[in-house]
């Protein structure tokens, strides 16, 4: 699943739902990242700002996509979803990751969106609530 | 050929663990009979307290054999054989209680083993033989009949029931209250499964509401001629209004009954404190009164589950860290016997417990010193932190001050695992140490994880939840700019823009009303833009991997499918000054104990002293906000001090209040001519009023 403005993706087995124009209940204090809570299939779900996450700057546009992994569920705010892709095989995969980008954002061949690896970007230092 | 039952490994395993939480409940029983048969066993068998250990150890027999745990079964015969032998004893020794309490612990670890827990290398027969020994047979017989049962034709051993007691007997009422509190045991995965399904029924309730709601208010709205908007709004609340009530009656009794059955009374996790306390006592040499409140207090079973390790690791760290060994107190002018007091409190929507010792305190040095070496703080850091912020350093995982592994209370593993049970609730814990004095830990969680009746307010164009019971008042703001409103005549002060900008972060409007929160004795007033309603929701904890936030702890759906978040009244209140310390004085330990008690329930933080010259030391350290004395002492009596405390040019301003078992005109006559703002008379009657003019004595603060 690609999304906007392009360049990174998520695995299709890590998604749960994509809402647009999600209400969010703020909630401050937990890290700069977390942008509050929403109503996900009647329970809670924290949910993350993407943008804030790649490269500090708040998303403006209303997408959330609820993701998964193990018994992790959260949502991550984005501009939008472009649609689905195959991802090429892992021969096509560049040998190392690009230099200063975080760990979660796996590397891909030129051209094509990068995974955020979502059991990886649960370990990251701003999601465990650093600012 | 006919073949014994024999339970699949999936049945079994299920057995056990039933079998697990009812054997915990008969070792509980055990245990706290062997420390009453211990302290008086003539009081104990008079109370029924053998009958009642009897009772269990053959229960907790029988169930083994059921799930054919046999180590169980044959040392719980054995050690009803010694039970019954200590029936007609006057005096049980101590070597028979520890051969008691061994038993139970070979039991306990034997269960454990057996339900997935560590493996344990108990010596079975040499247990057994030593309480058949103790029980006066010969251990080669008595043990036989557990240890080899008698051939049975390949059916299920039987389990033989005890005689029925003797009428009157105190077993015979204690059967009697079993037969009418007749119980089914329910794990707690089955519960919250159960609770899970009330809360999706709860929620479609209040959907079905909010759309009957809707439906009848667009009849109502409709331009329609008024006999036929009558009829039709008639018709829509004949159709909607019966089934619905029905509904209403059948989920909030539902609801009611589940959440009910998740209740347990706190005396639970104070059990097993007693031989916890004795044991540990023993082993170190120290001697230890332990004084236990609050048991009466229902709380979630989720919560009970958490609370019981901690309570235990807590009073095992209070002995083995705080409560010095009887000469040293002696040597420090304090009695020889330590306290340990366990006291649980409910506040609004709020359950604290405090493990008080009256021990050596921490050694905030010493702390300091672990926490750089540990790489916890740096040392230019530590040499600016408070007293108060360097002992919290003790509550981090794997932290503590010795240098040798301690084997009571190890090096803190176990603790975090306690703590992060208890921030999954939504809890918390506190520490606060007076060097020299002792160290009080305060575990705060909430009684209930289920239904809750919320105010719904608005602030920042989203909804935002009170809790009912942490909820004091409603006032309407009259927009004149007032940092605070009046409450009857206390002065409640609105919360800080710190504390908006947090529950508010894109800012609010003019606020309407304010909400005044409670917590133990402090008040604030959260200002809103607006009061919605009050509704009764199932609230739920800030999800995971949302990191914890102190403001917010936890949510909840609202019927049009909206997040509220809940406000912690405990954080709200957390920007106000810390409550008043009160200086509590008297000779007698027991109305030291009452009067603190007093205090702690009304919300203040209490230090104690045996007479006045201890009380005036301790003043002239400052910190004290008020002095509660009493009058007849040795040494400086209450008048004495009162005297001594205006003459002192440092101290003359601090409140004064006197009370005394005596009272008259002449007493009354003679507290004021001292130098005391107020007397009264020890009683019931004097406690709310005492606690109520200390607090208008301390109020040159705005709170609470």
């Amino acid at each position: 699943m690609e999304l906007e403005p392009g360049g990174r993706a998520l695995r299709q087995q890590d998604l749960i739902q994509i809402i647009a124009d999600p209400v969010v209940a703020p909630v401050t204090g937990a890290g700069e990242c977390w942008r509050g809570v929403a109503n996900l299939r009647g329970g809670l779900i924290g949910v993350a700002d993407l943008g804030v996450l790649l490269d500090g700057r708040p998303t403006s546009g209303g997408v959330m996509v609820a993701v998964t992994s193990g018994e992790a569920e959260f949502g991550l705010l984005c501009e939008g979803v472009r649609g689905t892709r195959e991802q090429p095989g892992p021969d096509a995969l560049p040998d190392e990751p690009l230099e200063g980008d975080p760990d979660w954002l796996l590397p891909a061949p030129p051209g094509e969106p990068r995974v955020i690896d979502i059991e990886l970007l649960l370990e990251d230092e701003m999601m465990r609530g650093a600012s | 050929m006919s073949k014994a039952f024999r339970p699949d490994d999936d049945l079994r395993r299920q057995l056990l663990e039933i079998f697990a939480g009812e054997a915990r409940d008969e070792l509980d029983t055990l245990s706290s009979g062997l420390v009453a048969l211990e302290a008086d066993a003539q009081a104990a068998v008079g109370a029924g307290k053998v009958d009642e250990m009897m009772r269990a150890a053959h229960s907790l027999k029988g169930s083994a054999r059921a799930v054919e745990l046999e180590p169980v079964d044959r040392i719980s015969h054995a050690l009803e054989n010694l039970l019954r032998a200590e029936a007609g004893r006057t005096e049980v020794s101590g070597e028979t209680a520890d051969l008691g309490y061994r038993a139970l612990d070979a039991i306990e670890a034997i269960v454990a083993a057996a339900t997935g827990g560590p493996p344990t290398d108990v010596n079975v027969t040499a247990i057994c033989d030593e309480l058949n020994e103790a029980a006066g047979e010969d251990a080669a017989t008595a043990g036989r009949g557990a240890q080899e049962p008698p051939e049975t034709g390949g059916m299920p051993t039987p389990v033989t029931e005890p005689a029925e007691p003797p009428p009157g007997t105190a077993a015979a009422a204690a059967a009697d209250r079993s037969a009418q509190n007749a119980t089914v045991r329910v794990s707690v995965a089955k519960l919250d499964r159960l609770v899970a399904a009330v809360r999706e029924l709860e929620t479609a309730r209040v959907s079905v509401e909010h759309a009957t709601g809707i439906v009848t208010g667009e009849a109502e709205a409709a331009d329609l001629a008024a006999h036929e908007h009558d009829a039709r709004a008639g018709a829509i609340r004949e159709v909607t209004q019966g089934p619905l009530s029905r509904l209403q009656r059948a989920a909030r009794e539902l609801s009611d009954d589940v959440n009910q059955a998740r209740t347990v009374p706190l005396s639970l996790a104070f059990d097993p404190l007693p031989r916890a306390v004795r044991d540990l006592a023993r082993d170190l040499g120290r001697d230890v009164e332990l004084k236990v409140s609050g048991g009466e207090i229902d709380v979630d079973r989720a919560v009970l589950e958490v609370v019981r390790p901690a309570l235990v690791h807590l009073v095992r760290n209070a002995i083995d860290h705080g409560i010095e060994p009887p000469a040293m107190r002696a040597a420090a002018g304090k009695p020889e016997t330590g306290t340990l007091s366990v006291s649980a409190r409910a506040a609004g929507s709020q359950l604290a417990i405090a493990i008080a010792d009256d021990g050596a305190g921490i050694d905030g040095d010493a702390v300091s010193a672990k926490a750089i070496e540990a790489g916890l703080v740096e040392p230019a850091e530590a040499a600016q932190m408070e007293y108060g912020e360097i002992i919290r350093f003790v509550l981090r995982p794997a932290f503590s001050t010795r240098d040798s592994v301690s084997e009571i209370s190890g090096r803190g593993v176990g603790l975090d695992a306690v703590f992060e049970g208890l921030a999954a609730l939504q809890g918390s814990v506190d520490i606060a140490s007076i060097p020299g004095s002792g160290t009080t830990v305060t575990l705060h969680a909430p009684l209930a994880i289920a239904a809750t009746e919320c105010i719904i307010a608005e602030l920042g164009g989203s909804p935002l939840g009170i809790v009912l019971s942490d909820a004091d008042r409603i006032l309407r703001l009259n927009g004149d700019g007032a940092r605070e409103v009046q409450v009857e005549s206390r002065r409640v002060p609105l919360a800080g823009e710190e504390t908006m900008a947090a529950l508010a972060p894109a800012g609010h409007g003019d606020p309407s009303f304010a909400i005044v929160v409670a917590h133990e004795m402090r008040r604030i007033a959260l200002p809103v833009e607006s009061v919605r309603s009050v509704l009764r929701l199932n609230t739920m904890p800030l999800p995971a991997p949302l990191p914890e936030v102190e403001m917010v702890r936890s949510a909840a759906i609202l019927p049009d499918g909206e997040v509220l978040r809940i406000v912690d009244a405990r954080a709200l209140v957390a920007e106000l000054p810390p409550p008043p310390r009160v200086l509590l004085v008297d000779d007698s330990e027991t109305q030291l104990e009452r009067g603190r008690r007093l205090l702690v329930a009304a919300g203040y933080l209490v230090e104690t002293a045996p007479d006045g010259s201890v009380a005036l030391a301790r003043l002239q350290d400052g910190g004290i906000d008020a002095v509660l004395t009493d009058f007849e002492m040795p040494g400086m009596d209450g008048f004495e001090l009162v005297r001594a405390i205006r003459a002192d040019s440092s101290l003359a301003g601090t409140p004064v209040v006197v009370w005394s078992a005596s009272g008259g005109n002449e007493l009354f006559g003679m507290a004021r001519e001292a130098g005391s703002d107020a007397f009264f008379m020890k009683g019931p009657n004097a406690n709310e009023e005492v606690a109520e003019t200390l607090l208008r004595l301390i109020g040159s603060r705005p709170v609470p």
